[in-house]
């Protein structure tokens, strides 16, 4: 059914949203090979455009009546089988006049197939491009589509069960996207209103309390809106007392790993502990930040590659630093990876204890293709 | 005529400054006190919208994803904090920052096998593994992990993404620090099908002259990226970081 392939510009129309994409695709005739090969397939809610150096091709969601996989054999890879039905209404300019099939096929020559299919199968489900007819002349296609699975006896029991499924699902997801989009209109009011607020604050035409200051900043939080007055989260409550809370959990943790944690591996350790309510990355910096200032046993250090890590506040560089280069001296000479397997730290981190023990002159370096070493400074 | 444009364009300024200075003469306060009341009536109609909608951001990966472009294009971020509305009311926090765990955990435990680049796909096979069988814990998108990703960046661990080039082709995930050049990331792209390569075949493809192809294939030795297949006929360099990835796009489990 390659006649209901229509040229496009490939342009997403209002309303339709892109799914996935997928390289390496070839388009079929039925079974039969056509022109358009190897080329970048994309499913969005409304369609599926397909497009290579030469070509835009799409073909309307709502003439799909169905689609299943065909797995790989000796003589091609795994494909993907539309079956369409035939339209009554006029047919759009594209690449086939006329065909023999009432498939095509989308042969996947670089993978992809499985996650593929899984999401045309939840597009056709939805059916989305009912609950927003995109404008164009696709309007029409959807008409003749209920006429025409009266004709098509072997699939339309599998029809059937569709549909029914669809008027269960309908009903909600055209309610949650419509909900969904009331929600964006009064969260976009608001983005404007700060934006004016935080405008008014930067220009110092600020009539504003202190305390209406602060409520503000409570606003753009809870609405996750990025602004620069958010940034000096001074006295932030919920970041002070989260900052409390992470001191005690890491200050154990510490123990263990030597002193020096990166904020990955705490963050990952402390979400692990929590196990719900969990904190964003966002949450662990701005908490972070406080420590210092809040005389906690821990504390955010900036390594000098720029990397963060959490350490004890009571760690002693210099000690640490000579512990180091003992180890260095006894095992001759010391990479990264053998200090990180020693002692239990993170190769970023050893790496950079190296180097800062470098710096204090207690080890040199050999840059060599094997790997950067460190030796004991002999001079 | 320097002049005259001097003079009409600070007159334009003047016009522009006047024009914004009467538009914004409300007070701030003011602002605020909408800003309130509007909030409020937004955390209500939030919170039926949770009641009824919750499962699906939870469950459905286009409606999660079309929530997150809508956000986006209205300039919220449900992800910027636990404490925030979105967050609360919806639990897309505990969703992504779970799958943040999650990427971290499965990058820590293959990083000394591929130096830390793994491929996207791969990636999402290993953390959907780890997420469990039910139905639920697999529906976890590239766009989920892309995003949660993006999270990760803030802690400055070194978690980059390298597109491949044009937008077509595999999206590597480097999970440990070390600034790959436009020489690595070309080199990288240049593999979609392949995880190996051989000098002669840089020099064909690229015309790099031997310095520079050294430069490049030493320094992703030293960084744990590459690997040296030295069997007799060539010296090949591979990425087992690509290597698996190849596994993983032929439908391979990993």
């Amino acid at each position: 059914m390659a006649d209901r392939l229509a040229w496009t510009d490939g342009q997403l129309h209002v309303g339709e949203v892109m799914i996935t994409s997928q390289n390496g695709v070839s388009i079929n005739d039925g079974s039969e090979k056509t022109d358009y090969q190897k080329g970048l397939i994309t499913l969005t809610s409304h369609r599926i455009l397909w497009q290579d150096k030469s070509a835009q091709i799409e073909l309307p969601l709502s003439v799909v009546i169905f689609s299943e996989k065909k797995d790989a054999s000796l003589t091609s890879k795994a494909r993907l089988i539309c079956t369409l039905s035939r339209g009554q209404e006029p047919k759009r300019p594209g690449p086939f006049a006329s065909s023999r099939h009432d498939e095509i096929q989308f042969e996947f020559r670089e993978g992809g197939c499985n996650d593929f299919l899984r999401l045309i199968q939840e597009e056709l489900v939805k059916k989305r491009w009912l609950l927003q007819p995109v404008k164009s002349t696709t309007t029409t296609t959807m008409s003749s589509t209920t006429s025409d699975r009266s004709h098509r006896t072997g699939i339309s029991g599998i029809e059937n069960h569709l549909q029914h499924q669809l008027n269960v699902q309908h009903q909600s997801i055209s309610g949650a996207f419509q909900d969904l989009n009331k929600l964006m209109q009064q969260a976009k009011e608001m983005v404007n209103i700060s934006k004016t607020i935080a405008t008014k604050i930067q220009e110092k035409r600020n009539d504003l309390t202190s305390d209406e200051t602060i409520r503000f900043r409570s606003y753009l939080l809870s609405l996750g809106i990025d602004n620069p007055v958010t940034k000096e989260s001074a006295g932030n409550q919920y970041h002070t007392s989260l900052a409390k809370e992470l001191s005690s959990v890491l200050e154990k943790a510490l123990k263990d790993t030597n002193g020096i944690m990166t904020l990955s591996d705490a963050y990952c350790r402390i979400n692990r502990a929590r196990g719900y309510e969990l904190i964003s990355p966002e949450d662990l910096l701005n908490a972070a930040v406080h420590m210092e200032e809040l005389n906690l046993p821990v504390r955010l250090r900036v390594l000098s590659s720029g990397t963060k890590s959490f350490e004890l506040t009571n760690r002693n560089e210099k000690k640490d630093l000579q512990e180091i280069a003992n180890l260095a001296e006894s095992s001759i000479s010391m990479s990264a990876d053998q200090l990180a397997n020693l002692i239990g730290i993170p190769v970023i981190v050893a790496r950079e204890r190296l180097i800062a023990a470098e710096t204090y002159g207690l080890l040199c370096r050999d840059d060599s293709i094997e790997g950067l070493r460190f030796y004991p400074n002999q001079f | 005529m320097r002049r005259g444009v001097g003079i009409s364009g600070i007159n334009q300024q003047l016009l522009e400054k006047a024009k914004f200075n009467e538009k914004g003469s409300e007070l701030a306060r003011d602002h605020l006190d909408k800003l309130a009341k509007q909030f409020e009536t937004f955390r209500d109609n939030l919170e039926s919208f949770a009641e009824k909608h919750k499962n699906e951001i939870k469950k459905d990966i286009a409606f999660r994803r079309q929530f997150q472009e809508m956000c986006a294009t209205v300039g919220v971020d449900p992800l910027a904090s636990s404490k925030g509305f979105w967050s609360q009311a919806l639990g897309v926090g505990d969703f992504y920052y779970e799958l943040t765990v999650q990427i971290v955990e499965v990058c820590v435990a293959t990083s000394s096998q591929n130096g830390g680049l793994i491929s996207l796909d791969e990636l999402l096979l290993r953390v959907r593994k780890a997420r469990g069988k039910s139905r639920s814990a697999q529906d976890v998108s590239h766009d989920d992990i892309l995003r949660a990703i993006k999270k990760l960046r803030i802690l400055g661990d070194g978690f980059t993404v390298i597109e491949p080039a044009n937008n077509q082709g595999r999206i590597l995930i480097q999970s440990i620090p070390g600034e790959l050049s436009m020489d690595h990331t070309a080199i990288l792209n240049s593999l979609q099908t392949r995880s190996s390569f051989t000098v002669e075949q840089l020099r064909e493809q690229f015309k790099w002259s031997d310095e520079r192809i050294k430069t490049a294939i030493d320094f992703m030795i030293k960084e744990g990226l590459l690997w040296i297949d030295n069997n007799g006929r060539n010296i090949e360099y591979y990425f087992p970081g690509l290597f698996t990835a190849q596994r993983v796009t032929a439908g391979e489990s990993v």
